[in-house]
């Protein structure tokens, strides 16, 4: 199996309390899934666990193979290896996570010296802003210079979260996450952002491990999508199917629940 | 979106050892300390015994360099510590809730003066100004150190309830109330001082702590009450010099500051994690 | 900025009123003699500032010798005390705290968290007192207390008499100093900026200095100004202790014996370096920290 990424009863606790159980799906390359789920349903938790970055006092246990090398369990060094090489993640707040006091471009180098590292190149000084630019310009962001020059807080909430997507595209990974990216923009930079993730993924050939409570968004992005509730999966299959068969009670009200607020807005206009 | 989540159950443990911990410390103090208005095992004031002797089954701790006993002026000492804490810190209280909210209500004028001379007086440590106040009474005795460490708490009291006052005077229930007709001093009675009543009740639980380190200060410069009011830092005073051949008149003392002080900043703490359970653990 | 210089006149008037306080009579008419009292205010202030031009201080009461000197004599001691104390607190403190926040869970940083608390309850002099009596009394390995008539001249037995005071300061400030560091450590553990470094593939050493160091630092460093700041007088404990001449000790000298220009004259210097060091810190942050800049003090 060439899988890339392939989660096998994947919980999560917090002490004793389960937050993520008995989690399975894989996902393979130049695949798009979707994780789909309300708030608290485990799928943030979900792409923390599989890159090894749940926060102190959570615990992850089951089997997450990412690119070949177990998750779960392995240290921070292992893991190093995979994280801004295999994967990368883009948050879903922009603000926060980036660093406030650094300026953008710099935070944009960072992920793209230490790839030069590990091909053995060396890269810096005029040739490493030749490669910022180019990435700040990839992402569509005008004026490439100065928003390299400015802070974070400085920029729009598209702006920041186009940075954040160039950081990770610097990584050049098999597999992109993107972690509610638009959750927290307006929607009309929503759909920017969103047709700016299609494109790259495609371009790229990357996979694409695409996470949200907002099933329009997701429909048009992925082609297969994995229903949470609760920490568990109810369930999984294409997009076309599962919206439009669902079989699970759980997805029919969020489907139901989708539509109505769709016919809601229509009636208005 | 967070995922910050609590591993309730280890840290509610942490937190109620330190707990209880804090109040077996200060209720033992003040145990001791009411103990003393009725009952002492030696006059604080008289000769009773040998100069500086050890500790022995007359003497539970030895006696100083007077030949007082030592124990009594300890149990004293929890005595005055707490009265000392208690006071300074209800002076304190009562001056800086008033400028605080005066501040709060004045012009901006007034505000931003008031403002920059608190934040001026702050940064003079506590300490000082207590002994500003006091040298220049020119009388050492308890009631003047009290008072002399609540002014000096007071400053650090008005900055807070004015932060606090200013962040509640522009929530809209007040708005509310106000066109409803409530008067000034019924909005804060009723809205205001609740509102920040918590938060500045931890801190005048630190307070209460720093109080009786800085009382134990004066007194060791020798700006605080003689015996038969003399607090633990007067006795280390007076130990000072003997602390080669009588090392308990300087150890005990010091414990004994410690463990109040260390009992009351848990028992803020634990204050503080009371009224903000979202603090994630220390 | 304006208002502080305004505030600068206070610490004539507060002197002035204070000593009235315990004054007796007599004392208080010469006083008035000797300073001018009986002078409208505003006369007063302009020779105190036409005098403040030449660096005139004016002249002590008591022992006749002009403020500045004396004044100049003290901070020789209480600078270069108040300077190693920070010093080591910072290299205790800095190091110790990081460790109590990344090692939260361990035993030792636990135990780091409880020695702190530990520390922020002793009263100094207790330390001072406990510090002699290991190192000058039982070891005699350091004197206990005192500095050298020629001051710096006698540069070996300065430096002795420093060290204990000094390390007694040290490690009470470090104590509440860890807190502060543990504290802000604390918070870039758990921001979002650095779970974004390592998910691109920072190691975790490296996303911690890269980013976290700046971040932590900015709420420490107005903590570090008002610390030092209190720390200049408020080591007149330590300077009883030790028996060193330093500020602290001559403004409570000069109090107690209604020495107004002294006083004064102390007041005077130690608000000036409040307001260097708080104006000193609040450069600091504006300068690692883009969001502070370009508006002013923020409003507290």
């Amino acid at each position: 199996m060439t899988d890339l990424l392939t989660i096998r009863n994947l919980s999560v606790f917090a002490g004793d309390t389960p937050l993520v159980s008995n989690l399975s799906f894989s996902l393979a390359r130049g695949e798009r899934l979707g994780l789909i789920g309300e708030s608290g349903s485990g799928k943030s938790l979900t792409s923390l666990a599989a890159t090894g970055l749940l926060p102190a006092g959570l615990s992850a246990k089951g089997s997450v193979i990412l690119a070949g090398q177990e998750v779960i369990g392995a240290s921070d060094r292992q893991l190093n290896q995979l994280r801004g090489k295999a994967v990368a993640i883009v948050f879903q707040e922009p603000l926060t996570a980036l660093d406030p006091l650094m300026r953008v471009g710099k935070q944009v180098a960072e992920p793209l010296r230490r790839r030069a590292r590990r091909d053995g190149r060396k890269l810096d000084g005029k040739a490493l802003e030749a490669e910022e630019l180019q990435l700040l310009n990839e992402v569509a962001l005008p004026e490439p210079q100065r928003i390299a020059r400015a802070y974070p807080h400085e920029l729009s909430g598209g702006q920041r979260q186009r940075v954040a997507i160039a950081m990770a595209l610097a990584c050049r990974p098999d597999l992109l996450i993107a972690d509610e990216p638009t959750t927290a923009l307006d929607v009309t930079t929503q759909a920017e952002i969103l047709g700016l993730l299609d494109r790259l993924v495609r371009e790229r050939h990357m996979a694409l491990l695409f996470i949200s409570h907002d099933l329009p968004v997701v429909a048009t992005t992925v082609d297969r999508v994995v229903v949470l509730r609760q920490g568990e999966a109810v369930e999984a299959g294409a997009v076309a199917d599962v919206f439009s068969a669902p079989r699970h009670d759980y997805t029919r009200s969020l489907l139901a629940a989708a539509r109505s607020f769709d016919r809601a807005l229509e009636g208005q206009s | 979106m967070s995922t910050a989540v609590d591993t309730a159950p280890r840290h509610r443990r942490r937190h109620s050892l330190t707990l209880w911990a804090s109040l077996v410390l200060v209720g033992l103090h003040v145990a001791v300390g009411l103990l003393t208005l009725v009952w002492l095992p030696y006059d604080p004031i008289a000769m009773a015994g040998m100069r500086l002797e050890g500790p022995g089954p007359l003497h539970w701790l030895g006696t100083d360099r007077l030949g007082r006993d030592l124990a009594t002026q300890l149990m004293i000492g929890s005595r005055i510590a707490l009265l000392v804490g208690i006071g300074a810190v209800t002076i304190g209280a009562a001056i800086g809730v008033t400028l605080g909210l005066l501040a709060a209500f004045a012009s901006k004028w007034l505000d931003d003066a008031l403002a920059a001379t608190l934040d001026i007086l702050i940064a003079f440590p506590t300490l000082l100004i207590a002994m500003l106040v006091v040298a220049a009474s020119d009388t050492a005795s308890l009631w003047s150190a009290v008072v002399a460490l609540g002014v000096a708490l007071s400053a650090i009291v008005a900055r807070l309830t004015r932060i606090l006052a200013k962040r509640v005077l522009v929530m809209d229930y007040i708005t509310a109330a106000r066109t409803s007709g409530s008067s000034w001093p019924k909005i804060v009675a009723i809205h205001i001082l609740p509102n920040i009543w918590p938060t500045l009740s931890v801190n005048f639980a630190l307070q209460f702590g720093l109080a009786v380190i800085a009382e134990a200060s004066l007194s060791y410069l020798g700006l605080g009450a003689p015996p038969p009011n003399a607090s633990w830092g007067r006795i280390l005073q007076e130990a000072q010099g003997t602390v080669y051949t009588a090392p308990l008149g300087a150890i005990a003392p010091g414990l004994a500051l410690v463990s109040l002080a260390i009992g009351v900043n848990l028992l803020a703490d634990g204050l503080r994690d009371a009224i903000d359970p979202t603090r994630r653990g220390r | 900025m304006v208002l502080f210089v305004l505030l600068r006149l206070l610490p004539g008037d507060p002197a002035n009123a204070l000593l009235g306080v315990g004054a007796t009579d007599e004392q208080i008419a010469a006083a008035r003699a000797q300073v001018g009292s009986d002078q409208p205010l505003y006369a007063q202030f302009l020779s105190f500032v036409g005098n403040l031009a030449r660096l005139d201080l004016g002249t002590s009461f008591v022992s006749r010798a002009p403020v500045l000197g004396e004044i100049a004599n003290r901070m020789a001691v209480t600078l270069p005390l108040t300077l190693f104390g920070f010093l080591l607190a910072l290299l205790l403190a800095i190091p110790l705290g990081v460790l109590a926040a990344v090692r939260s869970n361990k035993w030792y940083g636990a135990a780091i968290s409880v020695l702190s608390q530990l520390g922020i309850a002793i009263p100094v002099f207790w330390v001072g007192i406990l510090l002699v009596t290991l190192f000058a009394i039982n070891l005699r390995w350091l004197p206990s207390g005192g500095f050298p008539l020629k001051g710096w001249a006698d540069f070996g037995a300065a430096i002795t008499g420093m060290i204990l005071p000094a390390l007694t300061i040290g490690l009470v400030m470090a104590a509440s100093l860890l807190r502060y560091v543990r504290a802000a450590t604390l918070d870039v553990l758990g921001s979002d900026f650095l779970r974004t470094a390592r998910a691109l593939g920072a190691s975790f050493p490296e996303a911690l200095l890269r980013h976290g160091l700046r971040n932590g630092a900015v709420p420490v460093i107005s903590i570090l100004g008002i610390e030092l700041a209190s720390t200049f007088l408020g080591a007149v404990v330590i300077e009883r202790v030790f028996s060193l001449p330093g500020l602290g000790s001559m403004l409570l000298l000069a109090i107690q014996q209604r020495d107004y220009p002294n006083v004064q004259g102390v007041l005077f210097i130690s608000t000036l370096l409040v307001l260097l060091i708080g104006f000193a810190a609040d450069i600091a942050q504006r300068l690692i920290d883009p969001r502070l800049r370009g508006r002013g003090r923020a409003a507290t």
